[in-house]
């Protein structure tokens, strides 16, 4: 019985009904579009977790440098147990997607960060190799650069000899989630520490486990209390909490793109209610007609609800299809780069299906009102019938 | 004499308007027995429609009663009088108010979607009231792709199809020239004739008037013939 009312109605007005679909199309794809990021606000992409601890610079978290002095200070501290440090070379910024940034990291580097996996044949031809180089996955794939290659990478970190082209030969490749972190080289810090002519002594960041994860915050605010005065001042915290910093210091983008789903699904359920409220209107004489051949109040309620339901489902379930079609699609144009970074899963289109249920119910509760309280009397006294 | 199927008595319908009260109806009694095809005449505004709508149970009155086959339908509340409409009246109204995206055939069937009776029961009652108004090779097509007389039968076929005991008729022809409107009202004829239905026609048209068996005039809310 629903049906055959919720079809005359949609039906009734098709251009309207399909723009509206439409509209709602466009705002659902564009709500999963933007939550499909969603790890990156959280902080939370691929196999970043809570249990890592990272202490960084804490006025310049991308370019700001720490004295080895407190890699010394943090294994004084009964709580850590293993400590290991990464350092970036400078490069220009402009030129990293041609040459890849290198990182040069300390001996435990792979034990603290585990989430970098490389072969023990690798590991150890990395370390038994003062200018050996592992390479990630990704670069590799996008450089082209094999096991054995001798590769030279221009930077603005200045070697001893005076140049700034740093030679490395890739002893292996390391793998890590998400994919991006994999866009990079890692060399040895001893060979670059030795090498380079400015910022010895110090390093980009530290990393670091605990015997206890719990006592993460306790620790990370004694150690940043400790240097709050210091011209090296920190901001230790774990691998989420230091990716929202990062986040948080180029702006709240969580905010700014929730405020504009908001804003489009504010503006969506107007244009629906409105759409809703004026198709009621319009069938004034159908829904008098259809109560006096028997239909209660109620059932009229119902189906004008069903009907606003089903032009916004159909909106909202083809908008996030399309979303669910785009994500691998933009993964693949990226190539596997934001794969755990850029998310699309059941959770976000059942959420998206929820506020399509709730935007629905909003938008039709006033229209089906207005039906519920239609007498076929006043139609008749409008000269309708 | 026949079963009374309609008893109106002492009704009585009034409306505010501010602090004045309009007396539409005025103690009005009436009956109809089964199978009567009885025509209301009468200006506009004498309480015709008014008289017609609380008798197809549209409305409540102010007084009196109005008892269909027995039943005490101005004591009923809406859903009741939902419920008692979808099975006892058929409605037929000046501009046939047919569902513009609906066949005749998903028009027709419209009151029955509200029964328990199957799929293929209701096909067969909407191809039944589609040959009573002879319309079978019509079923498919779309209100817009019928003529103005053709949309009347469908819309017959659509008070028709749940068997009502009563067909209430606002103005069936008001809306349609001459020869249609002789069509619809030897269709009216047929129905009352052949089928026993009992018809209540409100009309301005004496011709329409002279079809049914007998007239009543309402004029300030009472009847005067």
């Amino acid at each position: 019985m629903y049906w055959v009312l919720v079809k005359a109605g949609v039906f009734r007005k098709k251009i309207r009904s399909l723009l509206t679909t439409l509209s709602v199309i466009v705002a659902f794809f564009l709500y999963g579009l933007l939550h499909s990021a969603d790890p990156l606000f959280t902080g939370a992409a691929g196999e970043i977790n809570a249990e890592r601890m990272i202490m960084m610079p804490k006025h310049d978290m991308m370019f700001g440098r720490l004295p080895q002095s407190h890699i010394n200070y943090l294994e004084s501290i009964d709580s850590v147990t293993k400590v290991a440090w990464i350092d970036m070379l400078s490069m220009d910024i402009n030129s990293m997607t041609e040459n890849i940034p290198i990182f040069a990291i300390s001996n435990d580097y792979f034990e603290v960060m585990d989430r970098f996996k490389a072969s023990d044949e690798a590991k150890n031809a990395f370390f038994s190799n003062r200018t050996g180089a592992l390479l990630g996955k990704a670069a590799a794939d996008i450089k082209g650069w094999k096991v054995g290659d001798l590769v030279s990478i221009p930077t603005y970190s200045v070697k001893n000899d005076g140049s700034n082209v740093w030679e490395f030969y890739i002893e292996g490749i390391y793998t890590t989630s998400p994919a991006a972190d994999e866009l990079g080289i890692m060399v040895r810090h001893e060979y670059v520490e030795e090498a380079r002519v400015a910022n010895k002594g110090t390093v980009s960041m530290i990393l670091f486990n605990l015997d206890d994860p719990a006592k993460a915050d306790q620790i990370s605010n004694s150690i940043d209390d400790n240097f709050k005065n210091s011209a090296y001042a920190t901001f230790t915290g774990n691998e989420i909490t230091l990716s929202q910093k990062m986040l948080a210091d180029i702006g709240d983008i969580k905010l700014i793109i929730t405020s504009i789903i908001s804003a489009v699904f504010f503006t969506l359920l107007l244009v629906t209610a409105n759409t809703m409220s004026q198709s009621v209107r319009e069938r004034t004489s159908d829904l008098a007609i259809l109560k006096s051949l028997g239909y209660r109040d109620m059932q009229i309620f119902i189906s004008i609800l069903l009907e606003s339901n089903f032009i916004i489902l159909i909106g909202a379930i083809v908008g996030l299809g399309f979303t669910l079609i785009t994500v691998p699609l933009i993964d693949q144009a990226s190539g596997g780069l934001t794969g755990g970074v850029i998310v699309f899963d059941s959770y976000q289109v059942t959420k998206g299906i929820l506020i399509g249920v709730l935007m629905a119910s909003l938008a039709g509760i006033l229209p089906a009102y207005q039906a519920y309280k239609l007498k076929v009397v006043d139609a008749l006294a409008k000269g309708l019938l | 004499m026949s079963e009374i199927l309609v008893d109106v008595k002492n009704l009585t319908k009034e409306y505010k308007r501010g602090d004045e009260t309009l007396v539409v109806l005025d103690n009005l009694n009436l009956q109809i027995p089964k199978q009567d095809y009885l025509a209301l005449m009468g200006p506009s505004g004498s309480g015709k429609s008014t008289l017609l709508n609380l008798i197809g149970g549209l409305d409540t009155p102010s007084n009196g009663s109005v008892s269909i086959n027995g039943e005490r339908i101005d004591q009923m509340n809406s859903k009741q009088l939902s419920n008692w409409r979808a099975t006892n009246v058929g409605f037929i109204f000046q501009f046939y108010n047919l569902l513009p995206v609906l066949s005749a055939q998903k028009n027709i069937e419209l009151p029955l979607l509200l029964t328990n009776l199957s799929n293929k029961q209701r096909k067969k009652h909407v191809e039944t009231a589609l040959n009573i108004v002879g319309l079978s090779d019509r079923a498919s097509h779309k209100p817009n792709e019928l003529s103005g007389g053709q949309q009347q039968r469908v819309a017959i076929a659509r008070a028709l199809v749940s068997d009502p005991d009563i067909l209430v008729c606002d103005e069936p022809t008001g809306d349609l020239d001459r020869d249609t409107a002789t069509e619809i009202l030897n269709l009216l004829n047929s129905l009352n004739e052949d089928h026993g239905k009992t018809i209540l026609m409100v009309t301005h048209d004496p011709t329409a008037a002279d079809s049914a068996k007998r007239s009543l005039h309402l004029d300030k809310g009472k009847l005067t013939t």
